[in-house]
């Protein structure tokens, strides 16, 4: 299952959980509505919702949640307790790492940001700044194409023993620690 | 699981030396279509994103909006009027119009040219005549003007695509590279024999004998086919063309099931299953290639759980070929997934000509799209 904020973090997750061997038969994506301000708090409710069901699932068949929200001016470690405390809100227990295959990602500023480093392979100069917003610097047609080839990069990264580049957002660098929680180290 | 499962629908695309993803079709899209005085439309103009979904109550015109383009698309490569044009313009002027002329333009971007492609067409309680053909390319006329009293019911353009560069380019665009389709499982036939014609017809009902097309043309997107097929039918192990005569082959879908292997027919299998293997031989053999493809209501056959992933993957594969996806569909998974960026609602006011606007809502913070429509706040 898939939780995203807009159509660029659903186009960019997507590509690289089909990189990654998932089929997409097996991709469930939920987007929010293109709301005003709204859409981290409609994330954190589907979250929350959608984390009973995995763990309610889970008896039946292995399924993984990856979940995808701006970060936005917040830190990652914000964006991670304001998750906690929406399942708290719904009596949910916290994450268990050992158990529950959830990968929480929170781009910084946003997925654009990611999506410009990776697509560079890393090589970017001067360096990638996670503190203001990239969303308005290329044109709808210019994020179509670098997409797949940051997703492409982002699953390439995620292998057991992927040389990954020094200068990491921060961000991304504690998404790539995240991911092997929903998604198995490939080789 | 299958590793880089896209990258094996041949993308079209491939890696500049800056990086950019570069498409190595020639990017044609379809610019804009203007009709007038054709059933519904009067003074008409739609102007085409890559990705589209075209959204309205019954009787909108969306429907209608595609036989006129396939009227435009037969009288070209059948030179003339065929049985489909002449069905579609026959006694088609709008009824509430009393003007002899009726206009449909197709203007498209192909090789970074501007084609501006005319009918102009006499009302007729039968097949119509042609009162005018004309292709422009960037402004300049290349077809010939017949004598001003001569009456044809042929197309110019057909007779004349060998005499001009932009004519055979603009012919071969949309004849091949311009397609529209409203699957009707119903119809489809389980034997065929190879067809010349890269894809097949309106409703489908020759979806063999586009597969077996596509088994000389292009074998790796068959293999690629029976690798869809293991993920979307569960037990589904194989594809294969069996000899009926001379010529003559039909489809059989093979599967593992726990009594045994098991054959079907075409037309043994479910609707939705029929619906389904259309669905991503167009994915495959033209929205991958960056044809043009319109779809009418995609969607009618198959399960809710099934459509959102072949509309990721149609999404992800018009992307990488620079094609262009035209759906028509009130299904509430592609409502909610393209309503918001691609939408373009088609609306009638009192009856009355058909008027295209793109998709918003006072609702949109709200409401999914899906839950709009279904209440029919869209047209508030």
């Amino acid at each position: 299952m898939v939780i995203v904020e807009d159509q660029r973090q659903r186009q960019f997750l997507y590509r690289f959980l089909v990189s990654s061997g998932i089929h997409p038969s097996r991709i469930a994506i939920e987007q929010c509505l293109p709301g005003r301000g709204s859409a981290k708090q409609w994330v954190s409710n589907r979250f929350a919702r959608s984390v009973e069901a995995c763990r309610l699932r889970n008896s039946k068949a292995a399924t993984s949640l990856f979940v995808m929200m701006d970060a936005d001016h917040l830190s990652v470690s914000q964006c991670m307790e304001d998750l906690d405390a929406a399942l708290a809100a719904a009596k949910q227990p916290k994450l268990d790492p050992t158990v529950d295959q959830i990968a929480r990602l929170f781009p910084k500023w946003s997925v654009e940001t990611w999506v410009i480093y990776l697509s560079s392979g890393g090589e970017i100069n001067p360096p990638i700044s996670e503190d203001r917003s990239l969303k308005d610097s290329k044109l709808p047609e210019q994020w179509n194409e670098i997409i797949p080839l940051a997703a492409e990069n982002l699953c390439d990264w995620t292998r057991s023993k992927a040389q990954r580049p020094k200068n990491l957002p921060d961000s991304l660098q504690r998404g790539l620690d995240e991911i092997p929680r929903a998604l198995p180290v490939r080789r | 699981m299958l590793k880089g499962y896209l990258s094996k629908l041949e993308s079209g695309s491939q890696l500049g030396t800056d990086g950019i993803r570069q498409s190595t079709y020639n990017p044609a899209m379809l610019k804009r279509i203007y009709i007038d005085n054709f059933r519904c439309f009067v003074n008409f103009e739609y102007k085409p994103e890559r990705k589209q979904l075209l959204l309205g109550a019954n009787g909108s015109g969306k429907s209608s909006l595609l036989d006129a383009v396939r009227a435009v698309r037969n009288f070209v490569g059948e030179n003339g009027v065929d049985h489909v044009a002449g069905g579609i313009l026959q006694n088609s002027a709008t009824r509430w119009m009393n003007r002899p002329t009726q206009v449909i333009e197709i203007e498209a971007e192909l090789d970074e040219k501007e084609y501006v492609y005319r009918l102009e067409f006499q009302a007729s309680a039968g097949w119509p005549t042609v009162r005018e053909e004309s292709l422009k390319v960037d402004g300049v006329d290349v077809l010939p003007v017949p004598a001003p009293s001569q009456e044809i019911s042929y197309s110019l353009l057909d007779l004349w695509k060998d005499g001009s560069a932009g004519a055979s380019t603009f012919h071969t665009w949309i004849t091949h590279d311009m397609c529209s389709f409203r699957i009707d499982p119903a119809v489809m036939e389980n034997e065929g024999r190879y067809m010349d014609h890269p894809y097949p017809g309106f409703e489908m009902s020759d979806v063999a004998s586009w597969y077996i097309r596509q088994t000389g043309h292009d074998p790796a997107g068959v293999d690629q086919i029976q690798i869809i097929l293991r993920e979307v039918f569960e037990g589904f192990s194989s594809l294969d063309l069996l000899d009926v005569q001379s010529g003559v082959k039909e489809l059989r879908f093979s599967f593992d099931r726990a009594h045994g292997k098991q054959s079907y027919l075409l037309t043994e299998l479910s609707e939705g299953q029929r619906c389904l293997f259309a669905l991503y031989m167009v994915l495959q053999f033209l929205i991958g290639k960056g044809k043009t493809v319109f779809l009418d209501e995609p969607d009618n056959f198959a399960s809710l759980r099934e459509i959102q992933p072949w509309l990721l993957q149609a999404e992800a594969a018009a992307d990488d070929s620079r094609g262009q996806l035209i759906l028509i569909s009130h299904h509430p998974e592609i409502l909610n997934m393209w309503a918001h960026e691609y939408g373009m609602r088609m609306f009638r006011e009192n009856g009355g000509p058909v008027r295209i606007e793109k998709y918003k809502t006072d609702y949109d913070d709200l409401l999914q799209p899906s839950e709009v429509v279904a209440r029919g706040w869209e047209n508030d």
